[in-house]
């Protein structure tokens, strides 16, 4: 299979993958038994409302029509561009979530930054000295943390660097009594967040990179840059370093369901305002509008990381196009 | 009740009229005058059935709102209703910037203005609303300039910042608030008017025994949950009213631990331990119930273990149950649910709690109540406008809630606030649930100073 029909094949099954997911969003939502009215004026004050001011309200919000009316507005106003309103604060969804998306991205941004140095660092120095004490350290390291639970690692490091080093604040974006907005306060705020976040990650890829290594280093090309009398340094970085280093930059896409996830509960503790602590906010106070939103956007994100992964991969190494067909 | 845009005001002797006089020369942070058009504006959108506010039970006795003048305001009701003065007290709103425009979606919403002593700078979702001294204030521009409210939902994250002085003051559990106590922090405890008590539906036919009820608080040690559970900020209670409220009838009957007494309740109504289990049985059925609890709450699951382990003295068994909201709403008919409360000012708060006419709305009257005599009193109490026949008629009402136990009262809480010591002239003030900005520390925000 050449390149561009694998890429159209690959491209066509992201269409009803997503329509399948708006469903299957909408369904979950809204056959939950959360009562919006309750959730949107609170759970005593909802029941003082007469049952005909609880109908008016719910018709307000359209969910006084069937089911299936309701999915084919929402994704006729989608394909629109237009979201709807948030039941709770009645702003457009698409300003709610654009609002929170820049906190998430710039939290992921500098999260997949480390992941990326982090675990090249872990990589090629467990490659390196493959079997050593050092080796074990970094494998017994990588272990711990990919075992313990994110949330975990955020209290011991606020302890840690915030209250006893004092490095770094206990959480928020930068903006406190004293200061306004700075760049330079963001990223402060922005560090330990985004070193959780990274960190429950950075062993899976170092992991994979340091295998990838050994596994091109045993590879005929590299006996013969060695028999050149290449350095061990020149062999391990120029030679086999950038043959592993492309499967592994491709594999990254596949990080992007991992960093959804653990920003929920990151942005939670730091107190972040990205979309992350949007999506636990809606959900808990059922704003089906926001939280429509936040599926789909977030499959949407979830989906094409991995077809950007899939397709870098098959691009780097041309037997995946053909796998299975051949 | 303390004056603040109302001046002054003077009720009919027949308890219909209400006539107000405003504050004069009271100015919007935009700068327009507030007068009685803003306030009539804003009572007839509560009742106003397109905007379903749930304020508007409140005001559906009012029959005409009349300006009299830009300075004076006449609400006729069409008959007595005695907690209407406290039900009046709510966020007016510009008649100036809503009119003629959906109040439920208006920009307003998120750029409000008011008349109050902080100005609305910005709200960034999640992330903190400032606010900054109006020098306009009809009372004086407050000392402090800017308010900054950071929204941080983790109660750890919360207890971390305040200790390290990122904040200068947060809400905080007892228990938490409890770690925090240094030389930068001062730690206030803040009666309130909330109460927790288990509901016994009388859905269920085992709950319909008042023997049981009564056995099930004599059995409790509602002081050793205050003192354990409650880090001591509380109050142990059999009724749902406070010792300090104006209501508060001393002669109600309580129920302090009495394990004896429980088990000679339960063998009267013919409950023995036939198989020597330590569970008391009756035709061959153990006495055991389910206690349902929101499963994220930390101090509800404390309070109900602690009960668990009480009731199983006296050979009850509990069976708890942490659950989300919406799995309890359709089993709290059945099954006992511990709830929280809270009456702090106008007894007629209790109304929606025991009157029969509640009974399957929501989350009122969650025990299904129905006793003619309360349902009677709880009406002349609203419909009473002298205080000393009110505190007659609550006063019964407690005696009854007292003997028959329809939920077991367990304690009132304090909630505690933690506070830089930077900050000076703070006025703790009584409050109910919780956590609103306007309650609790923040109260008198604009006499507060820094050093």
């Amino acid at each position: 299979m050449g390149l561009r029909s694998y890429l159209l094949r690959r491209g066509s099954q992201v269409l009803p993958l997503l329509f399948g997911i708006s469903i299957l969003a909408f369904l979950i939502i809204h056959l939950s038994p959360i009562d919006p009215v309750e959730l949107y004026l609170g759970k005593e004050e909802a029941g003082l409302l007469s049952p005909q001011d609880r109908a008016r309200l719910r018709a307000s919000w359209g969910l006084d029509k069937p089911l299936p009316v309701q999915y084919l507005v929402w994704l006729g106003q989608l394909l629109h561009g237009n979201l709807g309103r948030s039941q709770l604060t009645g702003e457009p969804v698409a300003e709610v979530i654009g609002e929170h998306l820049q906190a998430t991205l710039a939290l992921m941004g500098i999260s997949y930054l480390l992941i990326v140095v982090i675990s090249i660092y872990f990589g090629v120095v467990s490659a390196k000295k493959a079997g050593s004490l050092l080796d074990h350290a970094f494998t017994a390291l990588g272990f711990a943390l990919y075992a313990t639970p994110n949330f975990w690692l955020a209290l011991i490091l606020i302890y840690a660097f915030s209250l006893k080093l004092n490095i770094f604040p206990v959480c928020g974006t930068g903006y406190t009594r004293e200061a306004a907005f700075s760049l330079m306060g963001f990223l402060h705020h922005l560090a330990l967040p985004s070193l959780v976040l990274a960190l429950t990650t950075v062993p899976w890829y170092s992991r994979f990179l340091r295998s990838s290594l050994l596994e091109v280093l045993t590879s005929d090309f590299i006996l013969v840059a060695r028999a050149k009398g290449l350095t061990e340094r020149a062999v391990l970085l120029r030679h086999a370093l950038r043959n592993a280093l492309l499967p592994f930059l491709t594999l990254l896409g596949m990080a992007f369901p991992h960093l959804v996830g653990g920003s929920v509960v990151i942005e939670t503790i730091f107190a972040w305002p990205g979309v992350g602590r949007l999506l636990v906010e809606s959900a808990l106070r059922a704003d089906y509008p926001v939280l429509m939103g936040l599926v789909l956007l977030i499959s949407t994100f979830v989906v094409l990381g991995n077809l950007l992964a899939d397709v870098a991969y098959a691009v780097v190494d041309p037997r995946v196009r053909y796998g299975g067909e051949s | 009740m303390v004056p603040d845009l109302a001046e002054s005001w003077k009720v009919s002797s027949d308890g219909k009229i209400y006539t107000f006089h405003l504050r004069r020369a009271v100015k919007w942070h935009d700068g327009k005058e507030f007068t009685a058009d803003d306030v009539k504006f804003t009572y007839e959108k509560i009742l106003d059935p397109e905007v379903a506010s749930p304020l508007k039970p409140y005001f559906e006795l009012v029959e005409k709102i009349d300006v009299v003048d830009d300075y004076t305001l006449r609400i006729q009701l069409s008959k007595p209703y005695a907690p209407f003065l406290e039900k009046l007290v709510v966020g007016i709103v510009p008649k100036h910037l809503l009119d003629g425009k959906d109040i439920k979606t208006a920009e307003f919403n998120h750029n409000p203005v008011g008349t109050g002593p902080f100005k609305f700078v910005e709200w960034k979702k999640g992330e903190r609303l400032v606010m900054e001294a109006n020098p306009d204030y009809f009372l004086g521009k407050p000392e402090v300039d800017r308010v900054v409210v950071t929204f941080i939902p983790d109660e750890n994250t919360r207890l971390l910042q305040i200790v390290k002085g990122e904040v200068d003051g947060a809400f905080l559990p007892p228990k938490l608030a409890s770690k925090a106590e240094s030389s930068e922090v001062q730690v206030f405890t803040v009666p309130t008017g909330e109460w927790c008590g288990i509901a016994l539906p009388y859905e269920n036919p085992l709950f319909r025994d008042r023997n049981l009820r009564q056995a099930i608080a004599y059995a409790i040690d509602k002081q050793a949950i205050v003192d354990n559970v409650l880090e001591g900020k509380g109050e142990p209670t059999s009724i749902p009213f406070r010792s300090n409220h104006w209501a508060f009838n001393p002669k109600a009957k309580r129920y302090s631990p009495d394990l004896e007494k429980a088990k000679t309740l339960l063998a009267a109504s013919g409950w023995e331990d036939t198989d020597g289990d330590g569970i008391l049985d009756k035709n061959g059925e153990p006495l055991c119930f389910i206690l349902m609890y929101p499963a994220d709450d930390v101090l509800r699951k404390d309070i109900c273990t602690a009960v668990r382990t009480d009731l199983r003295e006296v050979g009850i068994d509990v069976e708890l149950a942490g659950l989300s909201w919406e799995q309890i709403k359709p089993r709290m008919y059945q099954d006992a649910t511990l709830f929280f409360f809270a009456t702090v000012y106008d007894p007629d708060d209790q109304y929606p709690i025991w009157h029969s006419e509640f009974i399957g709305q929501g989350w009122w009257n969650p025990t299904c109540f129905r006793n003619g005599t309360v349902d009677e009193l709880l009406e002349k109490g609203r419909a009473t406008m002298d205080k000393q026949k009110r505190r007659e008629i609550y006063g019964k009402l407690q005696e009854i809630l007292a003997e028959e136990q329809p939920m077991v009262f367990i304690a009132f809480m304090d909630h505690t606030y933690l506070c830089s010591k930077r900050i000076k002239g703070i006025k703790i003030h009584p409050e109910g649930h919780s956590g609103y900005l306007t309650e609790g520390i923040w109260w008198n925000l604009e006499e507060w100073s820094l050093e």
